[in-house]
């Protein structure tokens, strides 16, 4: 082997277990626990065996009374089971959010920047194949050192929380939906849980039908029974009576695919073809047809549109949170037993949604004036929306650009006003010089209404690149959100670079100060390197620091929307 | 966050005009006491020379936290239109008298007036290159004309077995080829009209056999103009720099040995 290059075994997902404590003694009996028990181990491909998932994507974790587990608000890509013992659930406003002892996933160093701007860091090698001990990589979620010794006296709940029992499977909505935690859940006595990273969710959800069904059956039921009635500004001012009446009648449903990354991809320039790309997304209700839902988004995006002539015009996508059917509500309050829906709801990709029966709606909030004022408001700035799509071609075209590009995914979208750009490349310098020399984008990529979108991470709304990491390299800070790949456990498998429909995400050779590393084979070992909005960075994302003609900003797509206005009124 | 220009311009107007107001009434004010205005002038001019060459530093170090780039550049437009009444209240507003004065004044102005013709530039020519409808990197211009000419020499190749082939390789070997052998630090508004001519010329005597060729042709013709606009363009962009920033460096020299020289006699 010449001196040039190092050589090393080449990663493997499993390489790094997500815990380095999973003995054979411990997997054999954590294969006799009921829920690992009733799986079929035969059904399992070769690849990934049932045993092999429990060693490798799962971590016995013990947690003391009054230990935080999980915090509402931080983004977890794993699941729990607990085995023994119980765990108390907090949701929102139960805690107060300065005893939740946020921690700082990697502290940000002035002086460590200062140094590094003058000495370039060396760059992160895989540890674990260089002989560094697996105690010094912290993997998956982890836990996190939080006590609440004096819980009656700090939670603002009056009556008991709710507690789950050993064999009761919580977190799987995080990890599933690559959302953040929607309860606190606190040990209520000592208490041993299982974690499984969500490769391992997927793979065990995959192999057998009966996990499959009961884990989709959980992930329903409490999308519809966790408290996100009372953050809905139309219904956060109703009283328990009515908002029971609401979940009652409430049904979950799912449209689109969930991992539709590849499909994207395929057709992204099909897609691009405005009317062609509307008419293939999975449709949740027509435009013209009988409105008789108000649909509340839980995750995912879809897409709002309008009839014009042969096509479609987008007038606004809806994401996690929001509402459609406000026009249909109105309408039906007004008198209008019938009404129609004024547009069509599409599937983006795939959406979860709420759907609610419009009389049950009606009737919750008939006599409520805040509701209504809220109502009135919202509808006549959804009518603004809908007129500036038809009237104004600019933010109309753009708008159709987000949702055929599907950039609107986007929380931090590197959008450059070419009008002001002196393409002087200050940008790509910034962004190198805060990571050791190699750029983390590259300054190209679609061009729509003088913006260049480059192809920089864009911090997903919903990132699927994280979908088929093997190893759990690549996740969201628990602070900011932002997607980051870990250089220590990546193991270049392309998996994420492949996933990322955007082609944000590039494969580039490893080497060790200085030193390419190459496999047994002679093949150069690869990570995954993208933008990772400088978060551990003082003053934010270089890129942006960097632009003197503030060209660079990074933004979300109503952001973008803002940009194109001012650049219009700055003209 | 999107800020809105127009207000951060008018704040910064406005202190520009504050500054030199208060600059003026000062002299003014010392003027009347007999009083000198050469030395303290003369230290805001340096400390404004030196913040003005410290935005080539906050350039070096780019991920430091110094404050955004945008800022520091507004904050050197504007000290630098301030350094220009500060240096004529500097020098009593008469000519300079010595032959390094004159040296100094003539490396200062050259540093103004680029700098001031760098700010039309890179307010104007942006929108230039955005109408182009192309987008593309400098360093990458070349690759991609040597990728057309390639691309163009493969066109009249498959042309040459058909009647009219010989046409469209005399039209490539003495036109079409040299045209697209190299990117052209030029302004050539007459190309497109040349491109369109030559093209009808060429599909008149090329048949209609080939006239999806000459298309074809026409149309990498085309794309190497944007090409050649944005080598243009962007070359300037990158250029004036490579005037401004010796002609910068050359008058904050010149400016700490005046200084040097000034404190040395005066001591």
């Amino acid at each position: 082997m010449a001196d040039d290059v190092r050589e090393i075994a080449r990663p493997q997902r499993w390489g790094l277990p997500f815990s380095a404590d999973m003995t054979d003694g411990a997997v054999e009996h954590l294969l006799k626990l009921p829920l690992f028990a009733r799986m079929d181990a035969a059904r399992f491909p070769k690849s990934t065996p049932l045993a092999g998932i429990v060693r490798n994507d799962c971590a016995l974790r013990r947690y003391d009374d009054k230990q935080l587990i999980v915090r509402q608000g931080d983004y977890g890509s794993s699941a729990f089971l607990i085995i023994s013992g119980e765990a108390a659930i907090y949701l929102e406003g139960d805690l107060p959010e300065k005893d939740l002892g946020h921690t700082v996933e990697s502290p940000k160093s002035l002086l460590r920047q200062i140094w590094q701007s003058v000495v370039p860091a060396v760059e992160k090698a895989p540890g674990h194949l260089l002989a560094v001990t697996a105690d010094e990589n912290v993997l998956g979620d982890g836990t996190v050192n939080v006590f609440f010794q004096d819980l009656p006296a700090v939670t603002k709940r009056g009556a008991p929380p709710p507690v789950m029992k050993a064999g009761a499977i919580f977190g799987e909505m995080s990890a599933l939906g690559r959302t953040p935690r929607s309860a606190t859940v606190i040990a209520k006595g000592p208490c041993e849980l299982l974690e499984i990273r969500w490769q391992g969710l997927r793979d065990l959800r995959n192999g057998d039908a009966g996990f499959k069904q009961y884990i989709d059956g959980i992930y329903r039921e409490r999308n519809l029974t966790s408290d996100h009635f009372a953050t809905t500004p139309l219904f956060a001012h109703l009283g328990d009576q009515a908002i029971e009446s609401l979940r009652t009648a409430a049904t979950f449903e799912s449209h689109g695919t969930f991992e539709w990354s590849g499909a994207f991809k395929k057709g992204r320039q099909e897609r691009r073809q405005g009317a062609a790309a509307a008419a293939k997304e999975p449709e949740i209700c027509a435009q013209d047809a009988p409105a008789d839902s108000l649909f509340m988004v839980r995750g995912g995006f879809a897409r709002v549109s309008h009839r014009v002539g042969a096509g479609e015009v987008t007038t606004r996508y809806v994401s996690r949170g929001e509402v459609f059917g406000l026009e249909a509500l109105q309408t039906f309050l007004k008198g209008n037993p019938r009404p129609l829906n004024p547009s069509s709801l599409r599937a983006l990709g795939y959406v979860d949604v709420i759907r609610l029966p419009l009389a049950i709606v009606a009737t919750a909030i008939k006599g409520e004036t805040e509701a209504r004022a809220w109502l009135e408001q919202t509808t006549t700035v959804i009518a603004a929306e809908h007129e500036s799509a038809h009237r104004q071609p600019l933010t109309g075209e753009m708008m159709e650009f987000g949702t055929g590009s599907r950039v609107y995914n986007g929380t931090s979208i590197m959008a450059i006003d070419l009008e002001r750009c002196t393409r002087c490349d200050d940008c790509v310098r910034g962004c190198s010089s805060a990571h050791g020399g190699s750029p983390r984008f590259v300054r190209h990529g679609e061009v729509s209404h003088g913006f260049l979108f480059p192809n920089a991470c864009m911090h997903c709304q919903d990132p699927v690149c994280m979908i088929g990491c093997p190893t759990g390299a690549i996740s969201r800070t628990k602070d900011g959100g932002q997607v980051v790949v870990n250089s220590q456990t990546c193991i270049g498998c392309s998996t994420c670079a492949n996933s990322c429909p955007y082609e944000n995400i590039r494969m580039v050779e490893r080497s060790h100060q200085g030193v390419p590393l190459v496999d047994q084979k002679g093949n150069a070992v690869m990570q995954a390197s993208k933008c990772d909005l400088c978060y551990d960075q003082v003053g934010g994302p270089a890129c942006v620091r960097s632009c003197p003609h503030d060209a660079l900003q990074r933004v979300d797509f109503g952001g973008v929307l803002t940009l194109l206005g001012r650049r219009e009124k700055d003209a | 966050m999107i800020i809105s220009f127009w207000p951060r311009r008018l704040l910064a107007a406005t202190l520009l005009v504050v500054g030199c107001g208060v600059a003026w009434s000062v002299a003014a004010v010392r003027s009347v006491r007999l009083e000198d205005n050469v030395t303290w002038s003369g230290v805001v001019l340096l400390a404004i020379f030196v913040v003005l060459g410290g935005y080539n530093l906050r350039k070096r170090f780019a991920s430091l936290p110094t404050g955004t780039s945008a800022t520091w550049l507004q904050w050197h437009v504007y000290l630098g239109l301030a350094a220009i009444a500060l240096i004529h209240l500097h020098i009593g507003w008469h000519l300079p008298s010595g032959a390094f004065s004159w040296l100094l004044y003539v490396l200062f102005w050259g540093c103004s007036l680029t700098g001031l013709l760098g700010i039309v530039l890179t307010r104007t020519l942006p929108k230039l290159l955005t109408a182009t409808g192309e987008e593309v990197i400098y360093e990458r211009i070349g690759e991609r004309v040597l990728d057309l000419h390639d691309e163009a020499a493969g066109i009249v190749q498959n042309a040459l077995d058909q009647p009219g082939g010989q046409v469209l390789a005399g039209f490539f070997i003495d036109r079409l080829g040299p045209f697209l052998a190299r990117p052209r630090f030029a302004w050539q508004p007459d190309r497109v009209h040349w491109i369109s001519r030559q093209c009808a010329n060429v599909a008149r005597l090329a048949g209609p056999e080939l006239a999806g060729s000459v298309a074809d042709l026409a149309a990498i013709a085309d794309e190497k103009l944007r090409l050649d606009r944005h080598y243009l363009i962007q070359g300037i962009l990158k250029g004036w720099l490579f005037v401004h920033i010796p002609l910068a460096v050359s008058a904050l020299t010149a400016a700490l040995y005046h200084t040097a020289i000034s404190l040395w006699f005066r001591a």
